[in-house]
């Protein structure tokens, strides 16, 4: 059984299609790529997965667990955690409670916890706090202790998109959706990315499904790809299989395809 | 003259006339004759003249500005003595012409039927008592001559002129606290006979004393000047003692502060604990809409509708003029009223949960003013008295006679206001509690960004009612205390203005900070009680109050403090982190390949 | 560090429409008691054929001035998506201001011996003034707050609601003084057969010749144009050229004229003016503009008339029924009762989309 099964999944809006019977398997332990020129409802799909949107038609089972139409926040304790197009941090908040914040489905201190502070709700603050640092130590030198009560606003853009996949895994999630996490990156901080992905999946045994537009992540990390285009799934298989489809190739309008594989040969 | 001139000169001019629009408005809208009745100084100024005096000043002092220095351009040459000076007399002389020509206009039409407050008083002040034609040439000249002062300060090295303003504001505000201080000294004095105490040095007629101006300038002065001189001395030596001293001198402070509040009542006497009552029972509401607009970003407009349910509810099931003859007692009733408000938090709220900012704002508006108008219709009048109220609210009772708390019935200002401390007390702790905690985050990544918020699995519902819920029981509580301080209730009391008070008392603190509440309740309630002739202007300077604030300095005068943390608090934690992970390669930096050492 | 949380379970609880269940028991109940208390008001008879004619004057008059306050919130609201609360002081302002004119007049005997020049200039006077005050308000408190979170203009527009309303007490009085109506507008017309009084005659045809001329500015004038496209997106109409400051200054202008004009219908219909006048009838006109759809101008003019219908039938028709005593009481309740239903069940309005804005 698959960790994530969409089943002829459909969103529309008034009339625009921007999802149209998609049927997707991501295994366990997995990573998959979705990509397809802009507007093909590769975000559109993970707002419906992520419960931000309804689905007009079809169904998303989670684990075994039927998620359709769930709230967002039920969505993240279930176990999903997913990163923004645009990075939409929490600015005013600092770097380590962003991280702390990501938490929030696997702690329960309420009202009473937090006023009284009895033992149980102390040790889960700490707990909570380790944990974030440990999450932010993932990422290396990147987020040194110093940094970690300076407010997020302040960070560097690829600092800031770390962030970002740190607060998803916080919440110790089996399934993590990064939306175009490198976008905006130049060549060493992509590269650097690539193996996070990787990381994320090895060392943390993460499920990841990744959006993208740059084809040297969605080489370097993908298991499986998928390549949506106007909402419709248009092809599957290995990053090579897909990379010589046909349809792929239209549906990029040629041009694309001509770019990454100039980029390829520049890189080699 | 070169560009940079012409441009100063005309920032000086337009200084003028902004502040003379400020002056007339003082004067149409009747402050001036109003403010007349208060002594600043005996025998040498009153606040009439006084606030034309304030506005003249603060005009020449804006208009002496030098140029500010823009990024990347060179600095431009500081302009020269007479220049400031020049362009400071003249901004105050342009306001001062456009008070004189009120005062021309005035003197020759009468339009008393029309603008109520030209009175023959008013100008009176208006030319110094010298009659329209010269006190018009008077005036210029007062306010040439004030706006020079004003402009001269530029000229101070910064400690002094630190310490000029710091000493006028302390002028101005010992002055203006005399009902307060001067009370406390007469009191204090009458029972210790201590000869500094004696207030009569200080005060005269409602005002200072020449000498007592003196005194209390030079002091603040000399103060504000000795600590910018030796602010770092001092620190760098607190900061050197160790630890467990430092420790002892804040617990020390602690207990002296604690005391203080303890013993108040008898420091002030009736009236001004009456009137610390009245401040505390904002001081709690306002740290319950703080919770609700300052944690959760949630404008609660209808707030008064927790203080009216609290003081209803209490009314209602102890009062034996309302309808339950009930064996409540204020004890008993407590935590039946906790809970109505309670529910009706999570009446409110729910549905308006979904709405955006300004419209949840209408909303709860709407909600408050349903619940007034139906408390004071005939309609309900069998449970909520109608427009009469409900009356003969019994006082609590603690059960024995405790010293300077009373008892055992807690009448009297006295000793209402050791519970509304308590409370006030517990209230603030509880906010603190809140803010560094779970919940606390969850508010404030709500209010960030609320959507990414719910996608952190925060459920937007559960914690937008936890907000209305602590914010309407904090609020309730004021209304019960209100309710037996009162003895009676009337649906007069929770009209839509309560609402916007509180609301100006968040936002003129800064929301989301405690301190700031505490302060813009003593601000923005106490001095109106205190000081009759603002009790007039209360509402006006309010609304002056939220749009001044939200145009210049929109966090508050007193931010939160969410960010201060302290360097050393930080490394301690660091070693405590360390300790706890322990010795193992678990968690040591990977540094992977191509991503270390990126200098972006 | 692999991750070892079991997926979460949900309970069944997960899926219960919470807030569908809450809204449809309220809105069952609200049709129920309107039904009940409609019922039990015809069935008694309390009132007469005539009666009832006079409620539904009565309310289409009052209307008429909610829906002519309405349109300066609904212009605002297009064009800047701020709610200017300090609109009902800018239809205070004007009012008031004409009224000392109006005084003056009336004392001279020129009211009564040319009433339409009379009208006229105190028409004018308080268009001025509510235009003056509208661009000030604009100019100080809003403009340099254009580009922040939604909840400061908000609170601004409070502020500056207060202090308009305190400046006019300190200005002119704490009293409430009566304003003089002409003679000629005194006591009724008969309009096919029907006593209407003169007063709501005048304001009904005002009201509807300010609202047609309106749409006609909207949807046919250059300027209309411009403050449609600024409405759709401010960048873009600038980018075409069009000065988007002097275009919401001009939305502003025409919102207080507006207010102004139906200040002095107000200050004839009630024959009073003070300072406090401006707030009630500002949150009920802002009611009236949410009821029709904000943003939408016909919305306003509709939702103003509905409101004024609703204020003078709700009371009469189904409170007195219900065994409410003094209705009118809850008079003012009514239209805040509107405002809450509205904005839960469909914050789009009469004219408006189901759908609510998210964030």
């Amino acid at each position: 059984m698959s960790l994530l099964e969409l089943h002829g999944l459909s969103k529309h809006f008034g009339g625009v299609k921007a999802v149209e019977r998609v049927d997707l398997k991501v295994d366990d332990g997995e990573i998959l790529s979705v990509i397809g020129p802009n507007g093909a409802g590769k975000t559109t799909l993970f707002n419906v997965v992520t419960g931000f949107n309804d689905p007009t038609a079809g169904r998303v089972i989670f684990d075994g667990q039927d998620i359709t139409g769930l709230k967002p926040n039920q969505v993240t304790t279930v176990g999903i955690a997913r990163t923004f197009q645009a990075v939409r941090l929490f600015k005013n908040m600092t770097v380590l409670e962003n991280v702390m914040v990501g938490q929030h489905p696997r702690t329960k201190a309420g009202i009473f916890g937090a006023i009284f502070r009895p033992p149980g709700v102390k040790s889960e603050e700490e707990r909570i706090r380790d944990h974030g640092r440990k999450m932010l130590e993932f990422f290396g030198d990147r987020f040194p202790w110093k940094m970690h009560n300076e407010l997020a606003a302040g960070l560097s853009y690829a600092d800031r998109r770390r962030l970002e996949i740190a607060r998803g895994m916080a919440s110790n999630p089996k399934l993590l959706l990064l939306d175009e996490p490198a976008a905006g990156m130049n060549p060493r901080e992509t590269e650097g990315l690539t193996a996070l992905i990787g990381r994320l999946r090895d060392e943390l045994g993460l499920t990841i499904v990744v959006i993208e537009h740059d084809m040297r992540v969605v080489k370097g990390v993908s298991d499986h790809v998928v390549v949506l285009d106007h909402g419709e799934k248009i092809a599957e298989g290995s990053y090579a299989d897909v990379a010589g489809d046909e349809r792929v190739i239209e549906a990029y309008l040629g041009k694309k395809h001509e770019d990454t594989r100039s980029r390829e040969e520049a890189d080699q | 003259m070169r560009d940079g001139d012409v441009s100063l000169v005309r920032r000086a001019v337009n200084a003028g006339l902004i502040g003379g629009a400020a002056a007339i408005y003082f004067a149409v809208v009747g402050m001036i004759q109003r403010f007349d009745a208060r002594v600043v100084i005996y025998q040498v100024v009153t606040l009439g003249p006084g606030l034309l005096f304030v506005v003249y000043f603060i005009t020449g002092f804006l208009a002496g500005r030098p140029p500010a220095v823009r990024h990347g351009e060179e600095p431009p040459p500081p302009p020269s003595a007479a220049s400031t000076v020049g362009r400071g007399a003249l901004a105050g002389g342009i306001a001062g012409a456009l008070t004189a020509a009120l005062l021309l206009l005035g003197s020759a039409i009468d339009m008393r039927s029309v603008l109520v407050s030209m009175t023959q008083p008013l100008l009176d002040i208006l030319s110094f008592d010298q009659g329209a034609g010269l006190g018009s040439l008077v005036e210029v000249l007062v306010g040439g001559v004030i706006g020079l002062l004003g402009a001269a300060l530029h000229l101070l090295p910064s400690a002094i002129r630190r310490a000029v303003i710091v000493g006028l504001s302390a002028l101005a505000l010992v002055s203006l606290m005399e009902p307060l201080l001067g009370q406390v000294m007469r009191n204090i004095f009458a029972s210790t006979r201590f000869l500094l105490f004696d207030p009569t040095w200080l005060y005269r007629g409602g005002g200072l004393t020449r000498v007592g101006a003196i005194i209390v300038f030079v002091l603040a002065a000399g103060i504000s000047f000795f600590w910018a001189t030796r602010k770092e001395v001092i620190r760098g030596r607190v900061g050197a003692l160790p630890a467990p001293q430092r420790q002892a001198g804040k617990l020390v402070a602690f207990f002296l502060l604690a005391a203080l509040l303890f013993i108040l009542p008898e420091i002030l006497g009736s009236f001004l604990s009456e009137v610390i009552g009245t401040v505390g029972l904002y001081v709690l509401l306002g740290l319950g809409l703080n919770i609700v607009v300052g944690y959760a970003g949630l404008l609660d407009l209808g707030y008064v509708a927790f203080f009216a349910v609290g003081a209803y509810a209490t009314a209602i099931l102890t009062s034996p003029a309302a309808f339950t003859e009930g064996p409540f007692n204020f004890w008993t009733a407590l935590p039946l009223v906790v809970l109505i408000t309670a529910v009706s938090g999570i009446a409110i709220g729910a549905p308006v949960l979904r709405l955006r900012g300004d419209y949840l704002a209408i909303v709860t508006l709407g909600f408050g003013e349903i619940v007034r108008i139906i408390a004071i219709s005939n309609w309900a009048r069998p449970w909520t008295g109608g427009a009469q109220g409900i009356l003969r609210v019994p006082d609590p009772s603690i059960g024995v006679e405790l010293p300077f708390i009373g008892g055992p019935e807690l009448n009297g200002p006295e000793s209402l206001y050791y519970l509304i401390v308590i409370a006030c007390i517990a209230a603030a702790f509880i906010s603190v509690r809140l803010q560094d905690s779970r919940v606390g985050r969850a508010w404030v990544a709500m209010r960030e960004d609320e959507q990414v918020a719910e996608a952190m699995g925060i459920s937007i519902i559960k914690t937008k009612l936890l907000a209305f819920v602590m914010g309407a029981t904090i609020g309730s509580f004021s209304g019960m205390f209100f309710a037996v301080k009162i003895g009676s209730i009337f649906p007069h009391s929770f009209a839509l203005l309560v609402s916007i008070a509180v609301l100006s008392i968040v936002v003129l603190g800064g929301m989301g900070s405690i301190p700031g509440v505490v302060a813009g309740a003593f601000v923005l309630i106490g001095l109106p009680e205190l000081l009759r002739e603002f009790a007039e202007y209360r509402l006006l300077i309010y609304g002056a109050i939220l749009v001044g604030i939200m145009l210049f300095k929109p966090e508050g005068l007193i931010p939160s403090a969410r960010r201060q943390l302290e360097l050393h608090e930080e490394q301690y934690e660091e070693e405590q982190y360390e300790m706890r992970r322990g010795p193992s390669d678990e968690g040591a930096p990977v540094v992977a390949a191509g991503g270390g050492g990126d200098p972006t | 560090m692999a991750t070892e949380t079991p997926t979460a379970r949900l309970g069944l609880t997960a899926r219960l429409p919470l807030r569908a269940i809450v809204l449809w028991i309220l809105s069952v109940t609200i049709i129920l008691s309107v039904f009940l208390g409609t019922k039990a008001t015809l069935e008694a008879g309390t009132f007469s054929g005539a009666d009832w004619r006079n409620f539904v004057i009565q309310g289409i008059a009052q209307g008429s001035l909610y829906a002519l306050i309405a349109m300066g919130y609904t212009l605002v609201y297009g064009i800047l998506f701020m709610i200017n609360f300090a609109h009902g002081e800018v239809f205070m302002a004007g009012a008031f201001t004409s009224f000392f004119v109006a005084r003056e007049f009336d004392q001279s005997g020129f009211l009564d011996a040319n009433p339409i020049l009379a009208l006229a200039i105190l028409l004018a006077v308080a268009i001025a003034v509510s235009v003056l005050t509208t661009i000030l308000l604009e100019r100080i408190a809003y403009r340099p707050l254009r580009g922040a979170p939604r909840l400061v203009p908000l609170i601004t527009a409070i502020g500056a609601s207060l202090f308009l309303q305190n400046t006019f007490r300190g200005l002119f009085g704490a009293r409430v003084f009566g304003y003089p109506r002409p003679g000629l507008l005194d006591g009724t017309w008969s309009i096919f057969g029907v006593p209407v009084l003169r007063t709501q005659v005048v304001v009904i045809v005002g009201a509807l010749v300010l609202v047609v001329a309106l749409y006609l500015f909207i949807s046919r004038t250059k300027t209309g144009r411009s403050m449609r496209a600024v409405g759709e997106d401010k960048e873009i109409a600038s980018l075409m050229g069009i000065d988007v400051d002097r275009v919401i200054v001009k939305t502003f202008m025409i919102g207080g004229a507006l207010a102004g004009a139906a200040g002095v219908l107000w200050a004839l219909t009630f024959k009073q003016v003070n300072f406090f006048m401006g707030f009630f009838p500002g949150i009920k006109a802002f009611t009236a503009a949410v009821l029709g759809g904000i943003g939408n101008v016909v919305g306003a003019a509709l939702g103003g008339l509905t409101l004024g219908l609703l204020e003078s039938l709700v009371p009469t028709l189904i409170l007195t029924g219900a065994g409410v005593p003094s209705p009118n009481q809850l008079r003012d309740a009514v239209a805040f009762t509107v405002l809450v239903l509205v904005l839960i069940f469909r914050p789009g309005g009469i004219l408006g989309t189901a759908e609510e804005e998210k964030a």
